[in-house]
């Protein structure tokens, strides 16, 4: 029977975490979408009263002669506005404010905004430069090693092909070519043998069923994976 | 984000084979992880099959030849800003340069891509790579091994951090002394075991609770370029590795 195979500790350990993790990005997901919700509510209850404001405001500027007023008012503003030359035309709280020269600030910004153009413009050409001289670096790298490449003589020979094996001496793994010895299976006989020894020797180590069960049990009460159970076993056996 | 820089200026204590499990350790776990090698012996980004040739690496980000974002590799491990010999050529260029120690930090802080982890792989020594990673870490973890001059090598870490901490990152908070390679055979390894708590205490760093037990699984995986998690999952290692990863996470909540 094939011995089930057992989860790694370590691993089980860090996927709990990652469980524990995603459990409390949601809660907090969770919380989140609570607080916008009570947010979303206030805000809500904030506009419905503004709105009532507003409403109270809109009946107050009913009145006609307030109308009146505000027409004139747009009038003057309009044929002041005709007057000026069209870059000039600044908002009207700038024109309150009587202080900023519109077209001297926009010939700033743009001028400002043409000193980064040409700044990142020549940073790209400096990074472009730095790429090139670096690809460059490679292609002759690599040229200099063209034709130079020498298959490895202890693996294969020294012309990449494989030997034919050696006898006695102990050497019928290995054959010397002309640069030296290269490997070779083994063969047929050879390692039929070797899956039989290792065959003996997991034998020999197998647990029985019923051990197998004890050993389950041991480590339920234990808190711990079997396998765990058995390092600490083989570690006090052979410490 | 959290920047976990893995230092110890003593070599051959499991710096690097610590950073990448605990960061396969926490990819394993659904968390998105940035390595970083400013290690100029590149081993790490041996273990990522990262590469250094016409390509931005850690070396480049602190010449300022390019930001993180472009110095990210996207390798069948993991997302890693690659190591470079080179690193150790540039480094007196690197301390002369104003505001050297804090390259790592801006980098990291200009940073586009987002991650959960940033996982830093030191050099052995107090150099400005070191420092660098000091300063733009949340955390440091030093792993120890089991050997003479194991403590005594903790003064001087000590007194960087603490100096770090007073002058340039407050913040920086100590993770844990990791004990490496335990072998519970060894008498020695028994003492230190039995022992570090009460060093730690004295010496104000707290220490993991579990120590990583010497394992010929960790080598082979190194050996075969595999992560431990995936190839030998049921080394005690991996499960050594995964249970500190565990206090790590646990002590950030």
């Amino acid at each position: 029977m094939a011995k089930a195979k057992q989860p790694s500790a370590a691993l089980s350990m860090l996927k709990q975490m990652s469980t524990d993790r995603q459990k409390e990005s949601k809660t907090k997901t969770a919380a989140e979408k609570d607080t916008e919700k009570t947010t979303e509510v206030k805000a809500a209850v904030k506009t419905t009263a503004s709105e009532k404001a507003g409403a109270k405001d809109a009946a107050a500027d009913r009145q006609p002669a307030a109308e009146k007023a505000g027409s004139e008012k747009r009038a003057e503003q309009a044929a002041s506005n005709t007057d000026k030359p069209r870059n000039e035309t600044a908002s009207p709280a700038d024109r309150e404010e009587g202080t900023i020269d519109r077209a001297a600030y926009e010939a700033l910004i743009a001028e400002n905004a043409r000193i980064q153009a040409e700044k990142e413009a020549a940073e790209q050409r400096a990074k472009e430069k730095d790429a090139e001289a670096r690809q460059a670096a490679q292609r002759a790298a690599t040229a200099s090693n063209a034709g130079t490449y020498q298959p490895n003589p202890v693996y294969a020979g020294g012309n990449g092909t494989y030997l034919q094996a050696g006898t006695g001496y102990g050497m019928e793994n290995y054959a010397y070519g002309e640069n030296g010895p290269a490997v070779v299976k083994p063969g047929k006989t050879q390692f039929r043998n070797m899956v039989k020894e290792k065959k003996n020797v997991r034998k020999n180590f197998l647990l029985t069923p019923s051990n197998s069960e004890h050993l389950k049990e041991e480590a339920e009460d234990l808190g711990t994976s079997m396998n765990d159970l058995l390092n600490l076993i083989l570690e006090d056996r052979y410490n | 984000m959290e920047i976990i820089a893995i230092a110890n200026q003593k070599g051959g204590v499991g710096k690097t084979t610590t950073a990448l499990n605990i960061a396969d350790a926490l990819r394993h776990s659904g968390y998105t992880v940035l390595f970083i090698d400013v290690d100029p012996q590149a081993n790490s980004t041996s273990s990522y099959k990262a590469v250094i040739e016409n390509t931005y690496t850690a070396q480049d980000l602190f010449e300022k030849k390019c930001s993180a974002d472009e110095a990210i590799q996207h390798t069948e491990f993991g997302d890693i800003i690659a190591g470079d010999p080179g690193l150790s050529t540039i480094e007196m260029d690197v301390q002369k340069k104003m505001g050297g120690f804090h390259l790592l930090k801006k980098a990291l802080g200009k940073m586009k891509a987002s991650y959960d982890f940033v996982i830093v792989d030191t050099p052995p020594n107090l150099g400005i790579y070191m420092l660098n990673a000091l300063i733009a870490a949340d955390k440091v973890i030093v792993p120890i091994k089991a050997e003479k001059y194991a403590i005594d090598g903790l003064q001087r870490l000590i007194e960087t951090i603490s100096d770090v901490k007073e002058e340039e990152n407050p913040d920086l908070e100590i993770a844990g002394i990791l004990l490496t390679t335990y072998d519970k055979r060894n008498e020695l390894d028994r003492k230190l075991w039995d022992t570090l708590p009460e060093v730690g205490e004295a010496i104000g760093m707290p220490v993991f609770e579990t120590p990583i037990r010497i394992s010929q699984d960790v080598k082979k995986a190194q050996d075969q370029i595999q992560s431990l998690f995936d190839s030998y999952p049921n080394s005690n290692a991996a499960y050594d590795y995964a249970r500190v990863t565990k206090e790590l996470i646990e002590g950030d909540k």
